[in-house]
């Protein structure tokens, strides 16, 4: 009986270990970023595999080693899925995706509608659904892929870096994961946004090493905006200063800066606002939706090239008054250009579909009518708590 | 077969019943619910409260009738020994159907999630072969690692209630009733039929084996009424924090919403180990379910002998292993199953047996009465 016992014991401990899907790190080509490219109906891939052994080295000692740290390889298929097999035919390392934390789509395949492609990267199990996505414009997604950055070697690391900064610091980007797209996809009434990249420079000259071993490197990748999207497909874009308000009406810019003119001499202040926030109301009036949006934050001066006694109360009161008259104008020019896309990035429909649900349903066939013409009221209502370090103004003099 | 390990406590009973009223959910219940009732799903759960408590009752009468014997000697002395053991069979098919089924789903979850490239023959070999060895210790062993897994799966389920928790989107519960009330009673029904049904596992015990049984009905009752509540808390932290729309779209949705979890900010990717409390739940239908069917192999054919007993066992996993990994062609009919014919084929069949028993229970009790 003891012997069928230990039997028994020994044949649970065999399945528990995992053999068959014992993978060694160094089998594996460790993908950071995918590029979709579309040519002749077919998924150009670039993937940015990277060697885990060359990435800490490279970086620590500030200069290429003679194995670059990133290898960018391309192929076409029929399906993503099919384009990344082709890989292993020129990869002699198996990809491995599940630590992909950058996927660039170019402007053509948005615009072809990402749903065409969408598929294979909610089905994967492998994959994390938690990674950036951003529209590449006027270029292609490999081009992306191969430019050598300063400072950050692994590209992929290099743009989800400055979108997380952009984002927690300005505002200005929404650091949008694949898993939000999707949301936006499935969520009746809310059309998908995805940030901008644009390149400066002519592409190929960024492939060179000498992009990064130079102060002033000739190509570079920058953040431009946001990608607008109706349903699946591209239809326009939004520069980055509409895109830092298209995140404050979402909350999702935490924190941000505001410059505006503080005198009728073309002299600006600036603020930086914390704590930003929003509250989005959708009303009906006459059959017709009214929207309402609320915006708070407490802001510190951090810039103020006006004349003007900072001491005095009543000014401190003039100033608020500024800033939040920049900031609706500002709200307002960004709204009504998304008007004009006829693309409800906002969520007003969602809002309606949540908390008007007989309206929603009696007028969703018409929201495409219905939204151009909707009127928007903002309120804005940033407090300023602080001047920072100096109580005058260094044109008070 | 008697076992000198065969009692169990009031505290265990209620840890055995509260497992299983969850072990039909795992890639069962929530995919079928979810698609069903969507983000009124947690309508269905409250409606569950009362639609579950005709079954609960009928358990209950049934238990308590001859409660030295366990339910295979109960309908032998109800029905004869012919049709009773027809009875036993029927019921035995039934017990066996949703050990499968919990095979097939955990075995999906484990293929899909964790382990792709693993022949399922192991994945589910290794399920059995615990739930085999627990069975060999008799139903002791198995109350006292319920005890445990219940430790276990208090400690997993608190992290993830705290850490959904605050994660928790009001808007996702909303619109809400948009398909109308009676479809939300059509789901509930549903709801019960997967909650419900491993209940009859637990009929395999006979009353006279719990500890101070006085007070079965309330450890029942408490188990049952746990369960529901767990399993309400799951679904409103899925729809509350991943959205109904995404919620939907995924095969393992309580999976998906797992990946949401971070302690502190600081420790993350902890899904794979929190889901382990979806498998104690399985694991719990599979040891019943294998006691179950030993316990009507050993007063089958009459057999107390221990040889006899390890070849039942060996018998049943192998039987088990094998069906499982080939009951359904693919996992769309699977789900298909679940959703539509589940509870109908399976759930509403076993309730009018029931009916039937509780029927002849009582037909039965006031022949005796007349006579008396």
């Amino acid at each position: 009986m003891k012997k069928i016992r230990i039997l028994i014991l020994i044949l649970l401990l065999l399945p528990l270990t995992g053999c068959w899907n014992y993978r060694e790190l160094e089998d594996l080509a460790i993908v950071s970023a995918l590029g979709i490219d579309i040519s002749d109906n077919d998924f150009d891939i670039s993937v940015e595999a990277v060697n885990p052994l060359k990435v800490g080295s490279h970086s620590q000692s500030g200069s290429s080693s003679e194995d670059a740290p990133i290898a960018v390889f391309t192929t076409k298929g029929k399906t993503i899925r099919e384009a990344v097999d082709k890989i292993l035919l020129t990869s002699p390392k198996r990809l491995y995706l599940g630590h992909m934390n950058l996927l660039v789509i170019s402007e053509e395949a948005a615009k072809k509608g990402i749903d065409e492609f969408i598929d294979y990267f909610m089905r994967d199990t492998e994959m994390r659904k938690s990674f950036a996505v951003v529209v590449i414009k006027n270029a292609k997604a490999s081009d992306v892929l191969k430019i050598l950055q300063p400072i950050e070697s692994v590209t992929a690391a290099n743009l989800q870096s400055s979108l997380e900064t952009t984002n927690k610091y300005y505002g200005e980007i929404s650091n949008l994961t694949l898993e939000e797209i999707v949301m936006c996809l499935f969520t009746k009434g809310r059309h998908p946004i995805i940030p901008t990249l644009e390149i400066i420079g002519d592409p190929k000259e960024g492939t060179d090493s000498d992009n990064v071993s130079t102060s002033d490197p000739k190509t570079i990748i920058k953040l431009s905006g946001s990608a607008v999207f109706k349903d699946d497909k591209l239809i326009n874009y939004l520069d980055k200063d509409e895109s830092l308000y298209y995140s404050i009406i979402r909350n999702k810019a935490p924190t941000t800066s505001l410059s505006f003119p503080c005198d009728d001499k073309f002299n600006y202040a600036n603020i930086v606002i914390d704590g930003l926030g929003s509250e989005l109301e959708v009303t009906i009036d006459k059959d017709m939706p009214k929207v309402k949006i609320d915006i708070t934050g407490k802001s510190a001066i951090t810039e103020f090239n006006c004349k003007m006694d900072l001491k005095n109360p009543s000014n401190l009161k003039k100033i608020e008054d500024m800033a939040n008259k920049e900031m609706k104008k500002n709200m307002n020019k960004t709204i009504k250009k998304v008007q004009k896309f006829n693309s409800d990035v906002f969520g007003f429909e969602e809002q309606l579909y949540r908390n008007n649900y007989k309206y929603w349903d009696k007028n969703k066939k018409k929201w495409d009518e219905i939204f151009p013409n909707i009127k928007v009221k903002i309120n804005s209502n940033i407090k300023i708590e602080r001047i920072s370090s100096s109580v005058e103004t260094a044109k008070s003099r | 077969m008697e076992d000198a390990n065969n009692k169990i406590s009031g505290f265990q009973l209620y840890i055995i019943t509260f497992f299983l009223m969850g072990s039909l959910f795992v890639g069962f219940g929530i995919i079928s619910m979810f698609t069903l009732a969507e983000r009124d799903v947690w309508v269905s759960v409250l409606l569950s409260f009362i639609t579950c408590i005709i079954p609960l009752l009928l358990f209950i009468y049934y238990i308590n009738y001859e409660p030295d014997k366990n339910i295979f000697d109960k309908n032998k002395s109800l029905f004869g020994k012919w049709i009773g053991t027809i009875v036993n069979v029927i019921f035995c098919a039934f017990v066996f159907l949703l050990i499968l089924l919990v095979l097939w789903n955990s075995n999906g979850l484990v293929i899909t999630m964790y382990l792709t490239k693993t022949p399922p023959y192991f994945i589910i070999g290794i399920f059995v072969l615990a739930a085999i060895y627990a069975n060999i210790k008799g139903i002791e062993a198995i109350a006292r690692t319920s005890e445990i897994m219940f430790f276990i799966s208090l400690i997993i389920n608190t992290i993830i209630i705290i850490s959904l928790g605050t994660q928790l989107n009001l808007d996702y519960f909303k619109p809400v009733l948009t398909g109308g009330f009676k479809e939300e009673i059509r789901h509930s029904l549903n709801f019960t039929s997967y909650l419900i049904t491993p209940l009859i596992m637990i009929a395999a015990i006979p009353k006279k084996n719990i500890i101070k049984n006085k007070r079965y009905n309330r450890y029942l009752s408490a188990g049952v009424f746990a369960g529901i509540i767990k399993i309400g808390i799951t679904f409103v932290l899925i729809v509350g924090s991943v959205s109904p729309e995404i919620a939907t779209f995924y095969r393992f949705p309580a999976y998906y919403a797992l990946r949401k979890i971070s302690i502190g900010g600081a420790i993350n990717n902890l899904e794979n180990f929190l889901a382990l409390h979806w498998f104690l739940n399985t694991f719990m239908l599979i040891m019943m379910g294998i006691y179950f069917l030993n316990s009507f192999t050993s007063n089958l054919f009459k057999t107390n002998s221990k040889k006899a007993n390890y070849i039942s066992l060996l018998v049943i996993g192998i039987v088990a292993v094998y069906f499982s990994i080939h009951i359904f062609g693919n996992t769309v009919d699977s789900i298909e199953f679940a959703k539509n014919q589940f509870p109908v084929i399976i759930s509403l069949t076993l309730l009018i047996l029931m009916f039937i028993i509780s029927i002849a229970i009582f037909i039965k009790k006031v022949r005796k009465s007349l006579k008396t």
